[in-house]
């Protein structure tokens, strides 16, 4: 490999684990250094929206802040480079604590794959798409429960 | 683009994270001495533990662990600040434990925590000043066992 694409890969990885940092310590004004202006981005296999990047970073602070706590682990990042443009398929664990009105906070596992696709830009590497793909719900209070129809 | 210097130094970094989780999950007491400064702080009070200076937590270590058969400490989302002879980062921990009940047989616990580092170069490489916990979830834990609410 040559110290580019070194360069390349380690730049995306640090991107896509900093995508987990801003929704976990609730940074959400570090999206807008991780996407581009306009990124289409798609939750709806864990029950949330799709659209255009303004549109989600409006969208997440009520979401993400309706869990006293999340964490979004990241591992097997794959990357396919090609040249000012790349792609990631990227799995994730999810646990979420769970504020039920009893007072109990149960702990919901979910796990999803990212679907991305990046742009070299001249402020470094940005996300033109993530896409989730759901994978497996485990623990999850009724009231949440997401369609089998809408995982994939 | 990212230098090989810095380059070198993530990755160095990086194995210095994965290497103090296995020096714990090994009971390699003594392998935390390619980790630690001799004088780095180490807090792990939001899990239950104690904070201190490294001798003092080194010494505890092995006590308090003694209690749990089996756990891992898998270590993920590494996100480092490097600032030249000096560096900090954030990293996920997801730590299953296998917990020994009052009553015989044992129960699996998951916790969930960040580690906040700092590090400093050293003549024999980066190591670690400063280890701080922070809490993020707990799932399955022992009705006997008081951990503080994350």
């Amino acid at each position: 490999m040559s110290p580019q694409r070194l360069s390349d890969r380690f730049e995306i990885r640090a991107l896509i684990v900093r995508y987990s940092n801003a929704l976990d310590a609730r940074r959400f004004e570090w999206l807008d250094e991780i996407f581009t202006a306009d990124a289409y981005i798609d939750y709806r296999a864990t029950g949330g929206i799709d659209g255009r990047y303004p549109t989600i970073r409006a969208w997440l602070p009520p979401a993400v802040n309706a869990f006293p706590r999340m964490c979004h682990l990241v591992g097997n990042i794959s990357v396919r480079l090609e040249g000012e443009r790349a792609q990631a398929r990227t799995l994730c664990l999810n646990p979420v604590v769970v504020p039920l009105p009893q007072g109990a906070r149960p702990v919901m596992f979910l796990a999803m794959w990212y679907r991305d696709r990046l742009v070299r830009t001249g402020a470094g590497w940005r996300m033109s798409e993530r896409i989730q793909e759901g994978c497996i719900q485990h623990n999850v209070p009724p009231h949440l429960q997401i369609p089998a129809s809408a995982r994939a | 683009m990212m230098s090989l210097q810095e380059l070198s130094d993530r990755m160095e970094i990086e194995h210095l994270i994965v290497h103090y989780a296995n020096s714990i999950d090994q009971r390699d007491w003594d392998g935390l001495d390619q980790v630690f400064t001799p004088d780095a702080y180490i807090d792990y009070r939001k899990l239950g533990g104690i904070d201190g200076r490294y001798p003092q937590i080194k010494a505890w270590l092995g006590t308090a662990l003694a209690h749990f058969p089996h756990y891992c400490h898998l270590v993920g989302n590494i996100e480092i600040r490097l600032a030249g002879d000096r560096a900090s980062s954030r990293t996920l921990c997801i730590n299953p434990m296998d917990t020994p009940l009052p009553a015989g047989g044992s129960q699996v616990m998951f916790l969930g925590l960040w580690y906040h580092d700092k590090f400093i170069r050293t003549p024999e490489g980066w190591r670690m000043t400063e280890r701080v916990e922070e809490g993020c979830f707990q799932h399955n834990v022992p009705a006997h066992m008081a951990i503080p609410a994350a």
